[in-house]
């Protein structure tokens, strides 16, 4: 079980889940855990012969009942590819899973939070192969979404609907356009090719989009992933960040789906460190203008379609 | 179905569904099927498939 601690320097919660520490690091192949179970092999997580798409609790969890969830969303029984590499259809599929998760893990009392994520690549901290992301279910609202929250205050309005206008305005940040949903570098990225995916229209959650517009967020990540693998011709690690309205009493409908990617690559062989100023005053220092950033990432995407 | 699954007890949220069998109902969600299972430790484990394209055994 988990002990939370509340940081007073700060004003923030840290998960102390020491269990973890036992947790499956880097298997070869033969020993994947999100693999289905083989004949004569190893029982895996998901002992059946396929699977398409398949989520079930996390065995080392940073939370869990009553105390929130943490949930292992497997994409695909195929060992090797990626969110970019899977078929169209298997795509928007893991859309609707998200869906179903935030509104089955959403309506727990012990839930305040439902974050989907995926850690993609050693660069930051995966410890399984397998393409795959993850769920939390967090029983209090973390910083990020509430300074989400805080934005739309300061700005009067929905903040990503204003910060998308001045994008779409301004246009040099521009990925991805689709009817339903634009990828952009933003004006104040802090990773060099940090990206979001943002909802054209206002939608709190995965919960109020059409089918139409879970197709087009499926269609434009895999663009967004097929690109980052294109722009250094390697797999490209990132974090994954599925934002959207918190669950809890009272907060429901504050906030607006969208996707934040943060890679840590700065070039093909370099890393973008947290260090000084990001970890001891909370200022990232970019070497890296965002307009530069975008020019490249968009010649990237076009490379890869 | 692997020896170490078993179909949630009644009372799990949302409608059980058994194992893949053509002819029992299949909990959906838009345009998947879900199956809810529980692991031998007692962990849930939850297959999605695309509707019309089940191919979990």
């Amino acid at each position: 079980m988990s002990e939370l601690r509340f940081e007073e320097l700060r004003g923030e919660q840290v998960a102390y889940a020491i269990h973890r520490q036992e947790r499956t690091f880097l298997p070869d192949r033969d020993h994947c855990p999100l693999c289905p179970t083989r004949p004569g092999g190893p029982v895996t997580e998901i002992p059946v012969a396929a699977f398409e798409i398949a989520v079930f609790d996390n065995r080392f969890p940073a939370f869990e009942a009553p105390h929130g969830g943490a949930e292992v969303v497997v994409y695909t029984d195929k060992h090797e590819g990626s969110l970019g590499t899977l078929a169209p259809e298997r795509a928007e599929a893991l859309m609707w899973v998200w869906r179903h998760r935030y509104m089955e893990l959403g309506a727990r009392d012990d839930v305040d939070y439902v974050f989907i994520f995926e850690n993609r690549g050693v660069e930051v901290g995966v410890t399984l192969h397998h393409p795959h992301g993850q769920i939390y279910g967090y029983p209090f609202l973390p910083p990020i979404p509430a300074r989400e929250i805080a934005a739309d205050e300061r700005l009067g309005g929905c903040a990503p609907c204003k910060l998308l206008g001045d994008e779409l305005a301004d246009g040099r940040r521009i990925l991805i356009e689709t009817d339903a949903v634009v990828a952009y570098v933003p004006y104040a990225a802090r990773w060099a090719y940090e990206a979001h995916v943002v909802l054209r229209p206002h939608r709190a959650s995965l919960l109020d989009c059409e089918a139409a517009e879970l197709r087009s967020l499926a269609s434009t990540l895999q663009t967004l992933v097929r690109g980052y693998d294109a722009l250094f011709e390697r797999p490209f690690p990132y974090v994954m960040a599925v934002h959207q309205a918190p669950t809890a009493a009272g907060h429901e409908q504050r906030g607006h789906l969208h996707v934040e990617f943060y890679p840590p690559l700065r070039t093909a062989d370099k890393l973008k460190y947290l260090a000084g100023s990001e970890q001891g005053a909370g200022t990232f220092i970019s070497d890296t203008l965002p307009e530069e950033s975008a020019a490249k990432l968009r010649d990237a995407i076009r490379r890869a379609v | 179905m692997a020896s170490n699954l078993s179909p949630p007890p009644d009372g799990t949220p949302g409608e059980p569904s058994e194992l893949a069998s053509e002819d029992q109902p299949v909990e959906r969600f838009g345009p998947v099927a879900i199956e809810r299972l529980v692991k031998e430790d007692g962990r849930a484990l939850i297959l999605y498939s695309q509707l019309g394209h089940r191919s979990h055994a």
